[in-house]
């Protein structure tokens, strides 16, 4: 019986010396907190990743439908977006989840106090003007949204808000920002430098932005109710100083590297990937070269070989086209012919130097372009100076803001063939790139545009600086889509007429049958996880669902 | 070499003979009741003790006993029978064969022992013989159709690729559902280590339980239930696989050395071709176009086509045109004749008190697919003595290694344009395109594509040139020391550590359209270490008249220790070599590292009164290092009754020879994984991996910057256990001196407060959040039924033995509280790329479909899209697809006569959907006799509707209009319709399938034949696996096996992309024992 004690008596002191044995639940390989400093790449990356046109991300959807680009993929086409489109099912969920979710924790994190005292506000400052350009741009893609609930310890199930109070709610946000970066009484002793990759820190450079934001806003209110024409005339009291100038456009910069991948998301998909997902528009290229009836007739638009590159110089394409000009090759929305889905890696027309960092079209290049035909460093804009005269001349065209629309047009203009040097210089290819500024294309340009506007009625007037507004925003489509849908401008292609198009099809033969079976959509659906898992929310109707400052 | 053997035996254990001079010599003969032969290695025992022999070649024993002893003669398969000495000398018996094993002892939990007719829950037993060398290299597959209640699916036809069995139904949100598998008392992992996603160019990765070499099986218990599992703790909640292996399970008593060496050899063939139509080659609407789709114009209607551009450039010999003709054979032409050779010697020996055990095994499968094979290489060891301190020792050490070699598989459309599935095109080729013509490109060296490049790799370049390798070793050592206190009460202690080591290679060359054909090398690495302790006391006593009391207390320490790392280098610097360090850069790719203890204690109290009435009480209380301190600690008890009414009336056997009914309830307790009560933060540099975040490239660190970001998966603090609990009520019946045996079971368990990261929507600021959510039940039967219909003089036999296996599973619940009005309890259990979610939803079974259907009006008729004459999507998603077959059915038919025996397994499953791109592809690509007859239009049957509002458009008088519109055939198969860029509910096939699993004729050669031989027995068989199917409900001529799966051991079942079809084998196997 001794044996057995001994037994029993180990077994005991085996169970009773077990409590710190059980004690390892916590993960050594990973952080309990992370730096402030960390937080804010990683918030400026996703947004601008997210609303770029790289295949299948927002930007993408939104470019076709501002007439920017075509797609095959049957969920976007002919209009038919829906929940499980992947830019819908990904990107609303990579928004919430990601940025949205991390710029509160910069926020709050930002303006713990340190000492008592309010604590490092320049970063909560720089959070809340980047949540409200995040939040305003959702609004603007979907209208009703979860804002007041969303991202809320607690809540699994956020309600959904009115995009008009949330319009209100952002507008404070930007003056809080604005306030916190000012805050002199804040300690800041963490102040962000080259971890803020849009402006290094520069404080002045974002209050400026936070200005422009509003400005931008209130534009796109101007139709409704909430709009105040104080605000509007307040922020262009001084607008040199108050809102963005050259050198202060607000834009994710890309770099060269491969791995890890930062390059343009659109460059990637299309240099690097082996089909071709961003089709060039033909009403696009048809109005860049002059062949739309009924705006810029004749006007050859000199950004054409920065905008888009062919890829045959004077050779057959590998399959039978669908839409063929010289050697401009793609296929068309709402297409039912029967060349609209043949492979053609080498021989379609890309994406440019411009908009992703590909290849400028000296006119001897030959497909398949590939990785090492640009570096793919072309920054993903977001508002830029030259957005920002567009915006003052939609104003002043329409009568909110006095002042003279055509010369604001004309600065615009030039601003934008600056903006293409701009993006030339940061992408450094490694080909020659003529400078477009100065080189005399552009006052030429320039002035037949600005003939035309003159030759044209108030509403003329207003399509025109849409127009340019639109072609210089090539690459940055979210703004475009919700431009089409408050001013009805630039005039959309129509798949059921074939919208005007002057253009017959490939050598010559009948016109491209092309349909839209589906109307316009007003606002994007929600995403299919969120209305399977919030009951707050309702799929919804998107031809009859308009963003509130559509009325 | 028996002399050799028994010397060496001899020499190593001489020390521990002892012989009692008062005892007498006794000497006899064992054979047959069958078929009169003698039988050999019969075991020989003196009842109570451990003194004892085996019978040799001849079935000759002898044996010095004490005069009043009584004999136990047993062998495997036989009935054991008891005999008195009572004085005499010479002892012949004649041993009946065992019908239905009541008289079986199963090993249930930590090798302790059990007679089957205590136990009062299903356990299955399955002896080596049914899963050796059956042309089949993978345990679980060996194991389809034999046991009721066991759903085992394989995955596809690459070698060594995954399998996944679930007992009773899915019990649990988390993990992957399968049993735990327990090899000599020690626990062995079962994980499924995914690089990349299986739907977007994944490999066909293996599971780990492929590092069990098969030939070391002894036996295999199945434990179905909650009660039967509860000694082995939470893991045991879906079931236990129990392995004994031959070099754990040593009988000291055989005396000598026997050897038993088998060998075989297998060929191996893809089971699915297509049948193609050869009437139309490559384009669109009957036009040429260089198209993937062959709706082009017939082969009579042009004589030639411009040479494929790529072709000519690397080709120019073949000039700028080429005839217009199909190529039949082009998909046969990329595969072979795979072969399977397995070898293994066994080795065992001892004497009375000490035994050993050697396996050395080789298997080889060189697959259908080029390029792809799986070997393994075993060897085990295990010995037991008994000490002269009367302590018996023993001890197992195993050693296993395995390469699996095979290409890219899914779809390439799923990912970042880094998939190069080698699939993508491999069973829908052009039915124009000339394979002969070569497959790399003769000056670059890149993938020869009719179509152009980039679109996808041509499946032979593919498989030449992109792989996953992965190394498997695992290492197994245990020691037990077991000691009798005194007759009634034992001590044992047992100590095992499992190790078990992956390292792959996942590479995608150069030039592929991968990784912008700069080549990727992924390194994956994976160590894991399991440490399992166990001390046990049995006490054993006989307590007044007829009642038996058996009591096992038991203490449980284990630790599992997981170690993941990955790294990816893009741009291979110089070709062909495939390394690392050759590649341009290097990033993160990911890893994890996980550790987790239990500490449990539990007691097992066996009453058994007069050999016809148990009583079995179980209970365990664990001490987990994963759960919130103040809830680590949980305990779980079983209870289950056994009830012998035979024995009780004393029935005759003749008519009613076993009568049993069982009836059990078991609860078992679970703890979360590592880690999940606590929020942690993400370095944005490995950021891609998750399932919705295939488009999202390794950013950082970006410009320089290093970034953090937030999870997005919530954590819980307050976790409680997870637990299950099960009913089961059962009855094995014998009729007619057991010609008739019926085993049957049914069951219901229920779980509770699964531990589970469920789905919250994003706007949340998560995508997922820790909790204990839901209820979920299973309710089933089970059926056993072994027939023998003939059973004749001569010993001819026709046995049939047949399951029945039928699981109903609901989500009862998903969240706590009440649903608010209009809500739809459900959580997303894996996100397809696209459609569908794989969801867990209140009302439906485990894992149904969710995902896009199309507009139909009130009354179930098609909308019809006025402007296509196709269909229209709907906005809101809906069930579609339940991949939970209604029922199972498995029959194996054996007609044996003397040493010949004939043996076929036929099995069924009824219902369960299957989403397949295959088929989708090969309808939506024209290229098979399903689309051949198109040279007239269609109209879909249907109204037509609006597109944007969903509702069907009237006329004028205010009724619905008939859908008029013509389309082509190829538009109903690529168009918004019904295959290609469909809504995924046109992508679900019914999985009916009948299938010839297993057919096996073997000839035992006669021993009389063998006298003067040194073989003791020489056994030759032929076997053939999966040799025939048929499913009606799978388009006719894709011939697509609806069994295979794409995503292996995981939860996700029931989808399909783009995989390796299964696959059929033949072969001869030939066994020996000297």
């Amino acid at each position: 019986m001794k044996k057995i004690k001994i037994f029993l008596l180990a077994t005991i002191v085996l169970l009773a010396g077990c409590e710190d044995f059980l004690d390892i639940n916590r993960s050594p390989n990973d952080a309990t907190e992370p730096d402030i400093d960390k937080l804010l790449p990683g918030i400026m990356y996703d947004i601008g990743d997210d609303f770029s046109i790289g295949y299948a991300k927002l930007g993408y959807a939104c470019a076709v439908y501002s007439h920017q680009m075509v797609t095959r993929q049957p969920e976007y086409d002919d209009y038919n977006i829906n929940g499980y489109s992947y830019a819908v099912d990904t990107y609303w969920e990579d928004l919430y989840a990601g940025p949205a979710e991390d710029l509160k924790l910069l926020i709050r994190m930002g303006e713990t106090e340190i000492d008592g005292e309010p604590g490092n506000l320049i970063y909560a400052g720089i959070g809340k003007i980047l949540k409200a350009y995040l939040f305003s741009m959702m609004v603007d893609l979907w209208a009703d949204i979860p804002y007041t609930e969303a991202n809320t310890e607690g809540i699994t199930k956020p309600v959904f808000d009115d995009g008009e109070q949330i319009y209100a709610a952002l507008f404070t946000l930007i003056d809080e920002g604005i306030a916190n970066i000012q805050n002199t009484d804040a300690e800041n002793i963490r102040v962000p430098g080259d971890d803020d990759l849009i402006y290094g820190g520069d404080t002045e450079q974002w209050v400026r932005l936070a200005n422009t934001l509003k400005l931008k806003m209130y534009n796109q209110v101007r139709l409704v109710s909430m709009y105040s024409q104080g605000a509007v005339d307040q922020l262009l009291a001084d607008p040199d100083n108050n809102l963005i100038g050259p050198g202060d456009d607000f834009m994710l910069p890309f770099g060269t590297s491969v791995a890890p991948e930062n390059r343009h998301p659109a460059f990637v998909s299309e240099y690097g990937g082996s089909q071709i997902s961003n089709y060039i528009s033909p009403w696009f290229f048809e109005i860049l070269s002059g062949y739309n009836a009924n705006i810029h007739t004749g006007i050859t638009d000199p950004r054409i070989p920065y905008y888009w590159c062919n890829q045959l110089a004077g050779g057959d394409p590998e399959n039978p086209p669908e839409y063929k000009d010289g050697d401009f090759n793609t296929i068309m929305f709402g297409s039912v012919g029967p060349n609209r889905d043949h492979a053609g890696r080498s021989s379609f027309t890309m994406m440019g130097i411009y908009p992703c960092g590909g290849t400028f079209d000296d006119g001897v290049q030959v497909g398949p372009l590939g990785s090492l035909d640009g570096t793919g460093a072309a920054p993903q804009r977001f508002i830029t100076y030259a957005d920002r005269l567009y915006i003052e001349a939609e104003m002043m065209q329409v009568g909110r803001v006095a002042g003279d629309a055509r010369a604001k047009l004309e600065e615009a203009i030039y601003a934008s063939f600056e903006q293409v040097d701009m993006v030339v210089d940061m992408v450094g290819p490694n080909q020659d790139v003529p400078v477009l500024a100065g080189s005399g294309m552009d006052t030429a340009y320039v002035t037949a545009v600005l003939a035309e506007y003159d030759a044209g009625d108030a509403e003329k007037k207003l399509e025109i600086v849409l127009t340019q507004k639109w072609i210089s925003q090539w690459g940055n489509s979210m703004d475009q889509y919700t431009d089409y849908r408050r001013t009805g401008y630039p005039v959309r292609f129509d798949a059921n007429s074939n919208g005007g198009s002057q253009y017959q099809g490939p050598d010559g033969t009948a016109p491209i049958p092309t349909q839209e079976t589906r109307a316009f959509p007003l606002s994007f659906p929600y995403d299919k996880d969120e209305v399977i898992l919030n009951n707050n929310c309702t799929q919804k109707i998107v031809s009859q669902s308009p963003v509130f400052w559509d009325e | 070499m028996k002399k050799i053997g028994s010397l060496i035996v001899c020499l190593v254990f001489v020390g521990f003979n002892v012989i009692f001079a008062q005892d007498i010599q006794i000497s006899g003969n064992i054979t047959s009741a069958d078929d009169g032969i003698a039988l050999p290695g019969v075991s020989v025992v003196v009842k109570g003790t451990s003194t004892g022999t085996a019978t040799d070649i001849n079935g000759d024993y002898s044996l010095t006993v004490p005069p009043d002893a009584t004999l136990v003669f047993s062998s495997v398969g036989m009935r054991t029978q008891e005999v008195q000495v009572a004085g005499q000398t010479v002892i012949d018996v004649i041993l009946e064969t065992e019908v239905l094993g009541l008289e079986e002892v199963v090993v249930t939990a930590i090798g302790i022992s059990r007679a089957e007719r205590s136990l009062g829950y299903s356990v299955a037993s399955i002896s080596s013989d049914e899963t050796l060398q059956k042309s089949e290299p993978d345990l679980l597959k060996s194991l389809e159709g034999k046991i009721p209640g066991v759903d085992i699916r394989s995955t596809s036809g690459a070698p060594g690729v995954a399998s996944r069995i679930t007992i009773r139904g899915n019990s649990s949100f988390l993990g992957d559902n399968q049993p735990l598998f327990v090899v000599d008392g020690i626990p062995y992992s079962n994980d499924q280590y995914n690089t990349t996603d299986q739907s977007a160019g994944g490999g066909a990765y293996g599971s780990s339980i492929s590092t069990l070499d098969p030939n070391d099986i002894a036996s295999v218990s199945v434990l179905k239930g909650a009660a039967a599992a509860a000694l082995y703790g939470s893991r045991a909640k879906n079931g236990v696989v129990v392995v004994t292996t031959k070099s754990k399970n040593i009988a000291p008593s055989r005396k000598g050395l026997e050897v038993t060496v088998s060998s075989s050899v297998n060929w191996e063939n893809i089971a699915n071709l297509p049948e193609y139509q050869n009437t139309y080659g490559n384009g669109v609407d009957f036009l040429y176009a260089n198209a993937n789709g062959s709706w082009g114009p017939r082969f009579d209607a042009r004589d030639s086509i411009e040479t494929w551009p790529l072709m000519l450039e690397a080709f120019p010999e073949l000039g700028d045109s080429v005839p217009w003709v199909p190529d039949p054979d082009n998909v046969e032409g990329l595969f072979k004749t795979g072969m399977v050779y397995e070898n293994a010697v066994n080795i065992t020996g001892g004497d009375e008190k000490s035994g050993f055990n050697l396996t050395a095994s080789t298997l080889n499968n060189d697959g259908y697919v080029p390029h792809s094979s799986f070997d393994r290489y075993g060897l085990s060891l295990g010995g037991t003595t008994m000490l002269s301190n009367k302590f018996r020792a023993g001890g197992t050490f195993s050693y296993t290694t395995s390469k699996q070699q095979g290409g890219i598989f899914g779809n390439n459309q799923a990912d970042d344009d880094n998939a190069a599935s080698s699939f993508a095109r491999a069973l829908w080729l052009g039915r124009a395109w000339d394979y002969s013509l070569g497959y790399t490109h003769p000056v670059t060296g890149e993938p020869l594509q009719h179509n152009g490049r980039g679109q996808f790799d041509n499946p032979l370049w593919s498989w030449e040139h992109n792989k996953v390798i992965t190394n498997m070793d695992r290492i197994v050592g245990s020691a037990n020391l077991s000691y009798n206190l005194t007759d009634w009460l034992n001590a044992s202690y047992q100590i095992g550590i499992n190790t078990f080591i992956q390292r792959r290679q996942q590479v995608i060359d150069r030039l592929s359209r991968g990784y912008q054909g700069l080549g990727a090398i992924i390194d994956d690495d994976v160590w894991q270490q399991e440490i399992e302790s166990n001390f046990l006391l049995t006490f054993s006593r006989q307590l007044g008249s007829g009642i038996d009391f058996k009591a096992i207390l038991g203490h449980n320490v284990n630790q599992r220790t997981t170690d993941q790392q990955a790294v990816r280098g893009i741009e291979i610097v110089s070709p062909g070599i495939y390394d690392i360090d050759n590649t341009n850069s290097v990033i993160p790719f990911g890893g994890a590292y996980e550790r987790r203890r239990i500490i449990g204690a539990f007691a097992d109290v066996t009453v058994g009164y007069k050999n016809y009435l148990y009583l079995n009480l179980t209970g365990r209380n664990d001490w987990s290092s994963t759960l919130p301190v103040d809830k680590r600690s949980y305990f779980y008890p079983a209870a289950s009754l056994s009830f012998l009414f035979s024995e009780l009336l004393e029935l005759d056997n003749n008519i009613i020879s076993l009568g049993k009914v069982r009836v059990s309830w078991g609860k078992v307790g679970m703890d979360a994984d590592p880690y999940s009560t606590s929020t942690t933060f993400i370095s944005k540099a490995t950021e891609f991996t998750g399932d919705k975040s295939v488009y999202k490239y390794a950013a950082f660190p970006f410009l320089g910057q290093a970034a953090m970001t937030t999870p997005d998966e919530g954590n819980d603090p307050e976790l409680n256990p997870e637990f299950k609990t099960e009913f089961e009520v059962g009855t094995d019946l014998g009729f007619i001196n057991n010609r008739i045996g019926i085993d049957f079971t049914y069951y219901s368990n229920k779980s509770t407060d699964m531990i589970y990261s469920v789905s919250v929507p994003a706007s949340s600021g998560f995508r997922s959040q820790w909790t204990n959510v839901g209820e979920m039940t299973n309710k089933g039967v089970e059926i056993g039924l072994d027939l023998t219909p003939v059973k004749m003089a001569n010993g001819f036999t026709w046995n049939i033995f047949g399951t029945f296996t039928q699981n109903v599973n609901e989500v009862v619940d998903v969240f706590e509280g009440e649903p608010e009005e209009g809500e739809v309890e459900r959580t997303i259990l894996y996100g397809l790329f696209g459609d569908p979610s794989i969801v867990a939803q209140v009302g439906q079974p485990y894992g149904v479909f969710l995902g896009e259907v199309d507009v139909r009006d009130d009354e179930g008729n098609l909308l019809i899209n006025p402007g296509t004459g196709l269909l229209i999507e709907q906005r809101e998603n809906q069930i579609y697809g339940d991949p939970n077959p209604d029922f199972k059915l498995g029959v194996i038919n054996t007609f044996s006569f003397r040493g010949l025996s004939i043996r076929a397994l036929v099995d069924y499953t009824q219902g369960g959907d299957v989403l397949c791109n295959s088929i989708v592809l090969l309808l939506g690509r024209g290229v098979t006799k399903d689309t051949e007859d198109r040279e007239h239009s269609f109209v879909i049957p249907g109204y037509y509707g609006d597109p944007n509002t969903e509702e069907p458009l009237l006329d004028a008088n205010g009724n619905k209009i008939p859908n008029i519109t013509q389309v082509s055939m190829n538009d109903l198969y690529f168009g918004e319709s019904f295959a290609i860029n469909s809504a995924g509910e046109w992508n679900v096939y019914d999985a009916t399938v009948v299938r010839l699993r297993e057919i096996a004729v073997g000839y035992e050669l006669p021993r009389k034949l063998l006298g003067k031989t040194p073989f003791g027995s020489i056994s030759i068989s032929l076997t053939g696996r999966n040799l025939w199917y048929f499913a009606p409900n799978i388009p006719e001529y894709t011939n697509f096996d609806p069994e295979v799966n794409g995503y292996g051991s995981d939860n996700t079942q029931g989808i399909e992309y783009s995989i390796a079809p299964s696959v059929k084998r033949y072969g001869v196997n030939l066994k020996f024992t000297f």
